[in-house]
Formats: C-alpha cells, sequence, structure tokens
C-alpha cells in the first residue's frame, strides 16, 4: 500500500500534467485560430477576456479558447493545494490538514483583497 | 518571428527557473521590458503566467522522490501568504528605496551565508547529494520568520520570492538542494497564483504574449527537471551566489537611486 505522502506525489504529477497539457492545448489551438483569422502579431495585441464574459459564447473561438487556457493554467497551483487538502482529511493528518485549510483560506482572501 | 522570440526566451526562464527553483519571473519581466518594450504590467502579468507555467511543467514530469516536499511547502507558505498580504497592504505606506536597500541587505546575507556554506562543505570528504530521504529539517522558527520576509518582499516589490526560499530551505533549514528547489517551485506557484488574477482583471494579460511565452517555460521547465540530476551541487550553488548577488546590486542601486 502506498504511503500517504507517496500518493499525492503521484495524484500531484498526474493533476499537473493533465491540466497543463489540456490548458496548453487550448492555448495553442487558440493562438493558431487567431492568426489564421488574420489577426496582427503586434504586441501586446489584445487583453484575455474576463472569465465572466467566456460564459456568454457571444466571443471568436480562438480568442475564448486562449482565455479559458491561461485561466486553467492559473488555477493549477490551487487545485494543487484542494488535492492535498482532501488527502490530509483522507488519511486524517490532522496538522497538514490544518495548515493546507490555512493557505487555502489565504489564497482566497488574497484573492478577495486582489479583487 | 515574435512569437519564436518570446518562446525561445519563456524556454530560457523555465530552464533556470527549473534549476534554481525561481519560478523564471526575475529573468522574465527585465526580458519582456528591455527586450521587447512591453509595458511593466504586461510584463508582470506574463511573468505571472509563466511562473506557473514553471512550477506546473516541474511538478508534471518530477521523477518519483524527487518532487516537491508538500508539508514543508505548505507550512511554510502559512507564512509567506500572510507576509504576502501585508506586504501588499503596507507596499503604499513604506518608501520604495526603503524597500529596496531592506531587500539587497537580505540578499546579500543570504548570499554570504550560502558562500560560507560553501566553503565549508568544500572541505569535506564526500560528495554533496542533491536529493536524498529522511533528511531532518531544524531551525523552524528562523526558516519561518524569514520565509514572511519573503512573502512580504513579495507583496512590497512584486517578485515571486523563490530565490529567498531556496536558501533558506537549503542553508538555514537542511533540507537537500533538490529538494529545496523543488519545493519552492511548488511555492512560487501557489504565490503567483494569489495575484495573476488581479493582473487579469486590469486587462494586463495579453494572450498573444502570454501564449508563446508560456509556451516556451513549460518546455524549458521540463527540460531543466531533466539536466537538474546530470549537474553538480556545486555549480547549481554557484548560479544562485551569483544571482543573488546580481539582485542584490539591482536592489541597492533602485534604492539609492543610482
Amino acid at each position: 500500500m502506498q504511503e500517504p505522502e507517496d500518493d499525492l506525489e503521484t495524484k500531484m504529477r498526474t493533476i499537473s500534467l493533465a491540466i497543463s497539457l489540456i490548458s496548453l492545448g487550448l492555448m495553442g489551438f487558440g493562438l493558431a485560430d487567431v492568426l489564421l483569422h488574420g489577426a496582427s502579431l503586434s504586441l501586446p495585441g489584445m487583453a484575455a477576456l474576463s472569465p465572466l464574459i467566456l460564459k456568454t459564447g457571444q466571443i471568436p473561438l480562438g480568442l475564448a479558447a486562449m482565455s479559458a487556457g491561461i485561466v486553467l493554467l492559473s488555477l493549477l497551483p490551487i487545485v494543487r493545494v484542494l488535492l492535498a487538502l482532501s488527502l490530509y482529511v483522507q488519511s486524517r493528518q490532522l496538522l497538514n490538514l490544518l495548515v493546507a485549510l490555512l493557505v487555502f483560506i489565504e489564497l482566497l482572501v488574497s484573492a478577495r483583497i486582489g479583487t | 518571428m515574435i512569437a519564436v522570440a518570446l518562446l525561445l526566451t519563456g524556454a530560457v526562464a523555465g530552464i533556470l527557473g527549473a534549476l534554481l527553483g525561481l519560478g523564471g519571473g526575475i529573468f522574465l519581466v527585465p526580458a519582456l521590458t528591455l527586450l521587447f518594450g512591453l509595458p511593466i504590467h504586461v510584463a508582470i502579468g506574463t511573468s505571472l503566467v509563466g511562473v506557473i507555467a514553471t512550477s506546473a511543467g516541474v511538478a508534471a514530469i518530477a521523477p518519483r522522490g524527487r518532487g516537491a516536499d508538500v508539508p514543508l511547502a505548505l507550512r511554510l507558505e502559512v507564512l509567506t501568504a500572510a507576509g504576502a498580504i501585508a506586504g501588499g497592504l503596507l507596499s503604499g505606506v513604506v518608501s520604495a528605496q526603503v524597500l529596496s536597500v531592506l531587500f539587497a541587505l537580505v540578499v546579500f546575507g543570504t548570499a554570504g551565508y550560502l558562500f560560507y556554506k560553501a566553503r565549508r562543505r568544500a572541505r569535506a570528504d564526500t560528495p554533496e547529494r542533491l536529493f536524498y530521504a529522511n533528511y531532518r529539517l531544524h531551525h523552524w522558527p528562523a526558516g519561518m520568520a524569514v520565509s514572511s520576509l519573503a512573502g512580504m518582499v513579495s507583496g512590497l516589490l512584486g517578485v515571486g520570492g523563490g530565490f529567498i526560499k531556496v536558501p533558506v530551505m537549503y542553508a538555514i533549514m537542511g533540507a537537500p538542494l533538490g529538494v529545496a528547489t523543488a519545493t519552492s517551485n511548488f511555492m512560487v506557484g501557489i504565490t503567483a497564483a494569489a495575484s495573476v488574477f488581479v493582473y487579469y482583471g486590469r486587462g494586463d494579460i495579453h494572450p498573444l504574449v502570454v501564449i508563446p511565452t508560456a509556451l516556451g517555460v513549460f518546455g524549458g521547465a521540463m527540460l531543466g527537471v531533466y539536466i537538474l540530476p546530470r549537474l553538480r551541487v556545486a555549480w547549481i550553488r554557484l548560479g544562485l551566489i551569483g544571482l543573488l548577488v546580481i539582485m542584490g546590486l539591482q536592489m541597492l542601486a533602485r534604492g539609492l537611486n543610482l
């Protein structure tokens, strides 16, 4: 049977690889779509779309894919903290659980202050 | 052509970030502003996504037993994140010059301590290993205090703080250098995630800049993980000391208006 730390390391690697590949795939697809539709490559170019606008569906596919990829990649560290949290719950490691919970709360607070 | 240049810049940042546990932001921001003429906020926003990409790339392919020490990372991150929040709130009160000089002193002190450890290590008979199991961490109060300072510096000065976290874990707390770099990469991803959405909401994330850079960083970080075990600890440590001295001089010059 795997130790909780080994299990966490394996799951972190799998989740990191999966989310990274999906988000980079979305970004690459979006970039290709935008360039095929004749977008200018002058920098810095257009800004990414707000996640709220992404829901409406009234936007170019390429830009939506690029923005979704960036948002997904940006969420990865938070997903990794949540993964650690869930594993510490399962293995009843109370101190580690408390620490992970504190970090997660701090992330939420900092995001709230930032916005 | 610009996209290829951004991809290569990102790859260099990713390799160095993975090797030194830095995330790569230290290289990306100056490169994007000086080489590509981008506004500083766009450069920082791009760099934050790049730091997350480095963190993801390292985590995605780190061999078994060579990943981050997650409990250590989370324990240090409690105070680092709190320091970053406090630093962000304090940033409007303390002058940038005072902060820069303080920052430079911390960096020089860390470089000096690493150099001292390197000289002591050079006299030892056995070569130092990058990774080993069952290491014992010590000096927790000092490690956590300096980590909270690193977080505060991050919030105040807008840098990731990995160049403080690695020496803290390696030189003060006694983690193997390979573990310290992998753990720092995990931590800088979390720190960057805390602020990237602020830049996203402000409209400072530009896909045509971010995407080639992030693709390069991700690939570079994976390459960095691949070559890390093939490098000697002494070379990595020398790179870290050199980087700290350069950073310290830059911050000192900024603080003294030179």
